[in-house]
């Protein structure tokens, strides 16, 4: 029964660093310097992931399913007088600001702790899972975000997919009814075949970096994103994270002001696993 | 193909021709004892679900839930990517960008990912058409291959051909086609391919296009070309900016009347008034002959040219500060090496050719060129080359047709129903053609105004080759395997390159020798084998060297052909002498019909994910709007949402008002794309066509139209409706300013720190 | 003046279960035809999905859960009044408890319908319960939405418990006089009570008890919908001061919903003799003495945003006074904030129609109270690339109208069935205010207690 379950296995789930022994630690980073804001990653969520075309009507009343989105500032949040517009200019002369977002996959997830029915919740290599089964769209979790990457199935959208479209839904993952809660997953189809073949391949606890890509990661063409295991310490992921100073479980970073490295709404004690590097500008120019 | 198959007067010459491999490479060809030609055979290999594999027999290969990559190449644009396209049970599910591809090095733009919805397109033709009674009736396909015969099957001087931009083996069977009917009129029309950009560079490099090294660029200035989003090879444009952009940074100037996704990644946007992007060109040319170090690098009756341009009136005429001339002179002299570029917004007016020589001019000055504009090796097989084609040679053809020099029309992947200005009035002179024939996938205008309609496969079902736009190695061509059964059979839709060869065989019996169009290429691939980098030797026991030879190409997805070592690059500069530029009193602004990654010149339209793709700039989905300064809009007194009219001298249109920072007050711009009348359920009745309000304008020396010359009013008509953002943002819109509100969410650091700090990495 | 006659007052509450005026009739038609809208509305939403309600990224929640913390606060005026005011005494609630338990009761029944409506998925609501299943998955027992689902099925029953308990001895006196199915009725529920003087004893302990039980629930189950805002991270929400600022709400809402059903009933069942002026009095002092603790609350919450300098709560703070949602925060000030002060005027108190009008803005001030917590937080949330305004669709609005349906519908049935005003308890009213002269006197005081149970009793 499940209470004996959890007696059991209370004193095991309340140690601290359960996860520690986990192999995995799934992470990004996000140059901001290289990213153009083209858009390339979100469509190809949208083929990876079976993301619904919700149609304009839907889409003016808010509900769309981009998992992946590209927002677009046009000025420097405050406290950053070197880069401001030299004179008061009507016209973003110093370009736009891209922002890739998406589920920042927290290790301290606002949206898992009040799902009542915990059908979010994390997994051992860093996920912040969402199980569509158990999904009762209490759409707590959506209000809880703090980045607001959580879509909600509004409508049966699958329905609405004319023939033959459905022939190009990826196979690897469901499609998700009306009234389920879903979000970015890090591609886990893809991590979940990564390390199914780094078992068959003999080294079930490596997956050797550079093998497994995410669909946003794989189709951009600036190769802004870097995804990968924070734990291999020979990482390309951990290796940018470590070299611009940004550790996962702080919500304070103590880093040299001149590097790049930082995490969005850090402040809120997310641990998010995702860090962005500055967009970079020539004030020469 | 042995030689006993071969008729008589068949001449190896003329097979190599035939097969688009005429030139100076093509004759150098040793033709050895060929093989057959067959290559559906039955290959055994070992598959693991890594490998890349070609699609020989597809039949056994599916193994149910095993995934496998098919080597292709993207026809989404003329860019010409390669791709791998992801295969479970039968179905293609993904499209990558393909690792070893000198294209775009594994990297895809959204357009190509979405390839796989034009490909499963719920619109797409399924049955042949013909017209009958004035209407288009459904009939089965050996009526319409045989009304394709007698139409196209016999010798015809007053055939006219229209094609899309088009290379490889298409355009080479194409040309075989219209050789054997003795018709000379194959035109290329497409929108976005910089064709005033082109001749410009002809002119003065000697080649229509040479390499550009961004990398090796410390500053690149740019003048509205848009190279990360729609300026002929995007991706692989964008895979050198990120180069670009590594420690140590270049640093990027983008010059233009309206903000592009390239001008969005500027570190200085400089929005000069539309169509004086020559003056300042030659304004910052005068500067630099100041010193003699420039000015030796050009020819004196060039500098003496230079001596009149007063840089103050120019600097009003541009609407940019003084200062900002001299800035960008001095960043110019610092930085070198540098790269200058034109773009569509330089070259899309009546004095583009003339704008763009001035700003190519800069390079030469700036001693760029050997160093960031390398010179081009000349293609191999000519007959395969890209053909870019342009407005001209619409217009060409709209002028032949009202003429009645053409009584037969052939239209392949091109639209000009859509596309061609409203002024032009390509559908009445449509109308005055005898017999028009459409080769098409989607029920789009063109096609909709044929006699004969032949649904023709998907990029992703069909046999072919494609020379790249651009690519940074020269002799690259990639191929196009089928990495799928055709999604509604092989009943519904042919093969473009089928049908031509089954009418060729018709006219030409030296055609008959190859069954299908995929036994041409691959023929015609294997006869290129002497000239290829690469050789491919047997891995496999029993493997004959053909067989090892077409999976081995198939397998890469394209061939790198040998390439003479390019001459040295020798810049032919003359002056450059433009004419002042004139406001017109009741057409205040002047209109950008922008272009942006997606929808494309409105090929695109639809496909649902490029439709809810956000337009990069002012992320609206799923409409057609018109940006406007806000300090224009506040003179117009119109908001956000607003409905307003714009009006040209050649038509109008009603228009949602998006009112966006990153524009010249002067200019007004309207993305291409929507406005559909035809093409399916995502793209019909969405928005407007700028097309259709275009001046007869033309640049005076190519003959282009002057796509960014036409000038508009603008006033209100209705109140505020609602206009869609992915981001639902009413607030975001309704002030367009977007602040990040305090937050954190985008930090910005100078470019001095990063190459302090990122050296290590 | 003159007391209501002895033998009157069962005779006019009894008659109240037989004979109401013709508005009776008219509302609850109004009433079941909300209710009918609204039940088309569900079944339509059902069908397409949340979407048709209208709500959006970033509007996860609107008015679903605006009415469910606008009825949950409803029903905690009933509590108070009859649970707090039993315990301490105060005999002038003796003739309107039994109408605002059975307030009560029905705005919990009425809330419970909307964290239901509310699902994507309805159909597996029965997650969110603690019940030993195959799958061994519990529930997620930090999830606010959990307690909340523990704290109403609580609060509901243990509402009933009181309802009932307390309506034992009318209902032996409907029993008594009632005939056909009535009778059967009675006589089930009313448990055999014979009015002896045992059973007497035992129901006033059992009462009292219950009444102990339920005030510190009714606090708790407010302060649970509280921490629904309270322990999420969103601006505007995450707000230390929010349960005692709910509670204190919900008692003002339910404060304001008993004047509203005081002079309905009055009017209805013609209870003039026992509705008196006195006691509208009395509950508009009430009413005024809650509104200003919620008044002090909101300007506290006001307050301390403010000089918290907390970016995001700022904006909020800011966005609410001048953004797209202004005119609802603005109304509220209006209604719930400065229109209670004509509370302050006793001859307002005195006139039942104006109090009545005024309940109703009352009302609607807290309305727009809850809607302007749940809203303009999520319109600027931390994310601004997200803001966005949207209005609730004619779905949200039509099950708004029927949730009114809905209570009204429910509240008049059981007025028709069950003695709306305490019969046992008035009398022990009257008998207290006739002997109240004389109490001094009276050196026994178990000898005016025998003599109250055997005239019930007796009666009964």
């Amino acid at each position: 029964m499940a209470l004996k379950r959890m007696l059991e296995n209370w004193s095991r789930l309340r140690q601290q660093d359960y996860y520690a022994e986990e192999p995995y630690m799934w992470g990004m980073a996000i140059d901001l310097n290289k990213c153009i804001g083209c858009g390339a990653c979100v469509t190809a969520c949208y083929a990876e992931n079976n993301l619904p075309v919700v149609g304009k009507e839907r889409c003016g009343s808010g509900h769309s399913m981009h998992w992946m989105r590209i927002e677009r500032y046009w000025t420097e949040p405050e406290g950053t007088p070197e880069i401001e517009q030299e004179e008061a200019s009507d016209f973003p002369e110093r370009g736009a600001h891209y922002l890739p977002m998406m589920c920042q996959q927290c290790n301290h997830a606002p949206c898992e702790p009040v799902c009542p029915v915990a059908a979010t919740y994390h997994s051992p290599d860093g996920l912040n899972t969402q199980v569509y089964n158990r999904c009762v769209g209490s759409r707590y979790c959506a209000n809880n975000c703090p980045y607001k990457v959580r879509y909600f199935n509004f409508f049966e959208f699958w329905k609405d997919l004319p023939h033959p479209l459905e022939m190009q839904l990826n196979p690897d993952l469901s499609v998700r009814d009306k009234g389920v809660m879903e979000k970015c997953t890090f591609c886990v189809q893809r991590i979940r075949a990564a390390k199914d073949a780094a078992e068959d391949a003999g080294h079930p606890e490596h997956v050797e970096d550079g093998t497994l890509m995410t669909a946003c990661q794989q189709g951009c063409p600036t190769q802004a994103i870097v995804f990968g295991n924070l734990k291999d310490p020979e990482s390309k992921v951990k290796k940018s994270w470590a070299s611009h100073q940004v550790e996962l479980d702080r919500y304070e970073q103590d880093k040299s002001e001149d590097v790049r490295g930082y995490r969005v709404l850090e402040e809120l004690n997310t641990e998010s696993c995702v860090m962005y590097l500055d967009r970079v500008r020539d004030t020469e120019a | 193909m042995s030689e006993n198959k071969s008729s008589s007067n068949w001449t190896r010459r003329s097979f190599i021709k035939a097969m688009g491999l005429g030139g100076a490479a093509g004759s150098a060809l040793v033709l050895s004892g060929c093989g057959d030609t067959d290559i559906i055979n039955e290959v055994d290999i070992e598959v693991r679900k890594e490998k890349v594999e070609p699609n020989v027999d597809p039949q056994d290969y599916v193994r149910p839930g095993i995934e496998m990559y098919y080597a292709s190449t993207c026809r989404q644009c003329p860019a010409g990517c390669g791709v791998h396209a992801r295969i479970r049970e039968g179905r293609v599910l993904k499209l990558e960008g393909n690792p070893v591809s000198d294209v775009n090095h594994g990297r895809l733009c959204p357009m190509g990912q979405a390839g796989l919805q034009s490909h499963y397109n719920p619109d797409r033709l399924t049955k042949p058409m013909l017209r009958k009674g004035g209407k288009l009736v459904e009939i089965s396909w050996d009526e319409a291959e045989d009304v394709l015969r007698k139409n196209l099957g016999r010798k015809n001087a007053k055939l006219a051909w229209l094609s899309g931009a088009t290379s490889g083996h298409h355009r080479a069977l194409v040309d075989a086609y219209l050789a054997a009917a003795g018709a000379k009129n194959h035109f290329v029309f497409d929108t976005l391919p910089p064709a005033v950009g082109h001749a410009a560079n002809q002119e003065m490099f000697g080649s229509y296009m040479p390499r550009l090294d961004f990398d090796k660029a410390r500053l690149i200035v740019s003048f509205g070309a848009d190279f990360l989003g729609t300026w002929m090879s995007p991706v692989q444009f964008s895979t050198q900016y990120a180069e670009f952009r590594n420690a140590p940074r270049g640093t990027l100037v983008q010059i233009e009347p309206k903000m592009t996704l390239t001008g969005a990644n500027a570190d200085r946007w400089i929005p000069a008034r539309p169509g004086t992007e020559g003056h300042l060109a030659l304004a910052l040319a005068s500067l630099l002959v100041q010193k003699s170090e420039y000015a030796d690098r050009v020819p004196a009756d060039v500098v003496a040219s230079l001596k009149d341009v007063n840089v103050d009136e120019v600097a009003k005429l541009c609407d940019i500060p003084v200062e900002r001339i001299h800035h960008l002179h001095h960043l110019m002299t610092d930085r070198s090496p540098s790269l200058v570029l034109s773009g569509a917004s330089a070259e899309g007016v009546q004095h583009g050719f003339e704008t763009a020589r001035a700003i190519l001019m800069l390079n030469v000055l700036l001693g760029n060129v050997g160093e960031t504009i390398l010179p081009r090796s000349e293609d191999p097989f000519p007959a395969l080359a890209p053909r870019m084609g342009g407005w001209s040679e619409v217009k060409a053809m709209v002028d032949g047709l009202n003429k009645g020099s053409f009584d037969t029309v052939v239209v392949f992947g091109s639209n000009p129903l859509y596309q061609a200005p409203g002024f032009m009035q390509a559908d009445k002179a449509f109308d005055k053609a005898k017999f028009r024939i459409s080769f098409s996938m989607f029920p789009d205008e063109t096609t909709m105004a044929c006699d004969l309609v032949l649904p023709v496969h998907s990029y992703l079902e069909e046999w072919n080759t494609t020379m790249p736009a651009y690519a940074a190695t020269d002799g690259y061509l990639g191929l196009q395997q089928p990495v799928m059964n055709p999604v509604f059979g092989s009943h519904a839709t042919r093969s473009f390159g089928d049908l031509m060869l089954d009418v060729l065989k018709h006219m030409d019996p030296n055609f008959k020798q190859w069954d299908s169009y995929q036994a041409y290429v691959m023929g015609a691939l294997w006869t290129m084998r002497p000239a290829l980098v690469k050789q491919y030797k047997p891995s496999v026991p029993g493997q004959t060297e053909e067989e090892a030879f077409k999976q081995g190409i198939l397998s890469d997805g394209f061939v790198q052909m040998k390439v003479a070592k390019a001459a040295k690059i020798e810049a032919k500069v003359s002056a450059v002498t433009l004419p002042a530029e004139k406001a017109n009193a009741n057409y205040p602004f002047r209109l950008i019909p922008s272009a942006r990654l997606g929808l494309w010149d409105g090929r695109h339209a639809n496909v649902p994910w490029l439709q809810e793709l956000p337009d990069q700039l002012t992320e609206v989905v799923w409409d057609s709007w018109i940006e406007i300064h806000p300090k224009t809009a506040e003179k117009l007194g119109v908001i956000t949402g607003d409905v307003v009219q714009v009006e040209s001298s050649a038509g109008k249109a009603k228009v949602k008002v998006v009112v966006f920072p990153g524009i010249h007050p002067d200019a007004v711009a309207i993305p291409l794309g929507q406005g559909h009348t035809e093409y399916g359920r995502y793209a019909k009745g969405v928005g407007v066509n700028p097309f259709s309000i275009l001046a007869a304008l033309f640049d005076g020396k190519t003959g282009e139209l002057a796509t960014y010359a036409t000038d508009v009013k603008v006033a209100k008509i209705e109140s505020r409706g609602k206009l869609v953002t992915l981001a639902n943002g009413d607030l975001v819109l309704e002030s367009n300013t977007s602040t990040q509100a305090g937050r954190e969410l985008v930090k910005t650091t100078t470019a001095e720190n990063f190459d302090l700090t990122e050296k290590g990495a | 003046m003159k007391d209501i006659e002895w033998a009157r007052i069962n005779k006019d509450v009894l008659a109240s279960l037989e004979s109401p005026r013709a508005a009776f009739w008219i509302v609850l038609a109004v009433c079941i035809a909300l209710v009918l809208c609204g039940v088309a509305a569900e079944v339509y939403q059902y069908k397409h999905g949340l979407g048709v309600a209208l709500m959006d990224k970033p509007h996860y929640w609107q008015l679903y859960i605006s009415n469910f913390v606008f009825w949950i606060g409803m029903s905690h005026s009933g509590t108070l009044l009859s649970a707090i005011l039993l315990l301490t005494k105060a005999d002038w609630r003796k003739p309107i408890y039994r109408f605002a338990e059975a307030m009560t009761l029905f705005s919990i029944l009425t809330a419970a319908i909307f964290p239901v409506i509310h699902l994507g998925r309805v159909w597996y609501m029965y997650w969110v319960l603690p019940y030993p299943n195959q799958h061994t998955i519990w529930p997620n027992f930090r999830s606010p939405l959990l307690w909340d689902a523990a704290a109403i099925t609580t609060y509901a029953l243990s509402s009933i418990l009181f309802l009932y308990v307390g309506m034992i001895p009318d209902l032996a006196i409907c029993r008594d006089n009632a005939k056909g199915w009535r009778k059967k009725l009675y006589t089930a529920l009313s448990v055999g009570w014979m009015g002896r003087a045992t059973e007497w004893m035992a129901f006033r302990k059992t009462y009292v008890l219950i009444a102990c039980f339920l005030v510190p629930l009714a606090v708790s189950v407010h302060s649970i919908v509280a921490s629904d805002f309270a322990m999420s991270i969103m601006p505007d929400w995450h707000i230390t001061s929010f349960p005692p600022y709910f509670v204190a709400g919900a008692l003002y809402s339910g404060c304001a919903a008993i004047i509203t059903l005081f002079v309905m009933l009055r009017y209805i069942f013609k209870f003039e003799a026992y509705m008196t002026t006195e006691i509208m009095d009395k509950t508009a002092k009430l009413t005024f003495a809650i509104a200003m603790v919620w008044n002090f609350l909101n300007l506290g919450e006001y307050a301390s945003i403010w000089y918290s300098n907390d970016m995001f709560e700022k904006e909020v703070l800011i966005q609410k006074f001048i953004g797209p949602y202004a005119p609802v925060v603005w109304g509220m000030l209006l209604c719930a904030m400065v229109a209670p002060f004509a509370m302050a005027f006793e001859k307002f108190r005195h006139n039942m129609w104006a109090m009545f009008w005024l309940s109703l803005v009352l009302q609607l001030g807290m309305w727009l109270e809850r809607f302007q917590i749940v809203s303009p937080p999520l319109a600027s949330n931390h994310e601004p690339w997200t803001w966005a305004v949207v209005w609730p669709g004619t779905v949200q609005l039509t099950l708004t109208a029927a949730s009114f349906g809905w209570f009204t519908m429910l509240f008049l049935i059981f007025c028709k069935i069950f003695p709306s005003v305490s019969m046992y308890e008035v009398k022990e009213m009257v008998f207290h205010r006739r002997h109240a002269s004389s109490r001094d006197e009276m050196e026994d005081i178990g000898k005016i207690k025998d003599e109250v149970m055997r005239s019930e009793g007796g009666l009964a």
